[in-house]
């Protein structure tokens, strides 16, 4: 299955982009894709935990991902 | 209602998309750039955010606070983009009949938004350089 990583922040910077696809092997959870993707990018200049957003709602490390999810990794925010 | 703009959030404007003749309490709370974080002379700050989702947080948080305080009206604006010193980046308007729901939710509203909607910043300091900053932890 194929799902679409979003970055943000230090880590779409860190890696260089902002979007891009990935392929799956079923099952996979949030939590694993997050830290694979993570190993590959790096988290220089991140302080704190990195949430996952499946399709704008965030989700438990073990939410099973489906085909098309987008999947988006949270690095610590700072609005306000 | 958009809360995510491009524009200077306008306190008045706020105000009187919550005020009406059957409120007795109108509270404001603005959030500024300001002009030292630790330490470190601050030029700007780059607000960007997943839009979409952080739209649906921002409405989630207001509807919870009219669910928590019934008869509350609620105005939330947080600005994206470039910010100087001194502008504001976050603006909440509560109004009620009375004025303690308008107190409480406001410092609910500011917390919730600094713990759950996704929106960063990046700090410019005098001396050219920049940096993501990381919230502070909401304080007991």
């Amino acid at each position: 299955m194929t799902v679409a990583v979003l970055l943000f922040a230090s880590l779409a910077e860190s890696a260089e982009r902002e979007r891009f696809l990935v392929e799956l092997e079923a099952p996979t959870t949030a939590g694993e894709l997050r830290d694979r993707v993570l190993s590959e990018v790096g988290t220089r200049g991140i302080r704190g935990a990195v949430r996952v957003a499946v399709n704008e709602s965030f989700v438990d490390d073990s939410f099973v991902l489906s085909e098309g999810d987008e999947v988006a990794l949270i690095p610590p925010v700072a609005g306000g | 209602m958009t809360h995510l703009v491009r524009r200077p959030i306008s306190a008045d404007a706020l105000l009187s998309a919550v005020a009406d003749d059957a409120q007795g309490a109108l509270t404001l709370f603005l959030g500024t750039v300001r002009e030292f974080n630790d330490g470190r002379q601050v030029s700007g700050i780059d607000y960007s955010a997943y839009e979409p989702m952080a739209e649906r947080e921002l409405q989630r948080i207001v509807e919870s606070a009219r669910q928590r305080h019934p008869g509350l009206r609620v105005a939330v604006e947080h600005r994206l983009g470039t910010l100087r010193v001194g502008e504001t980046s976050v603006g909440i308007a509560t109004a009620h009949a009375h004025r303690a729901p308008t107190l409480d939710a406001v410092r609910e509203i500011i917390d919730a938004i600094k713990l759950d909607v996704p929106i960063w910043k990046r700090e410019h300091y005098v001396d050219g350089s920049r940096e993501w900053v990381a919230a502070v932890p909401v304080p007991p």
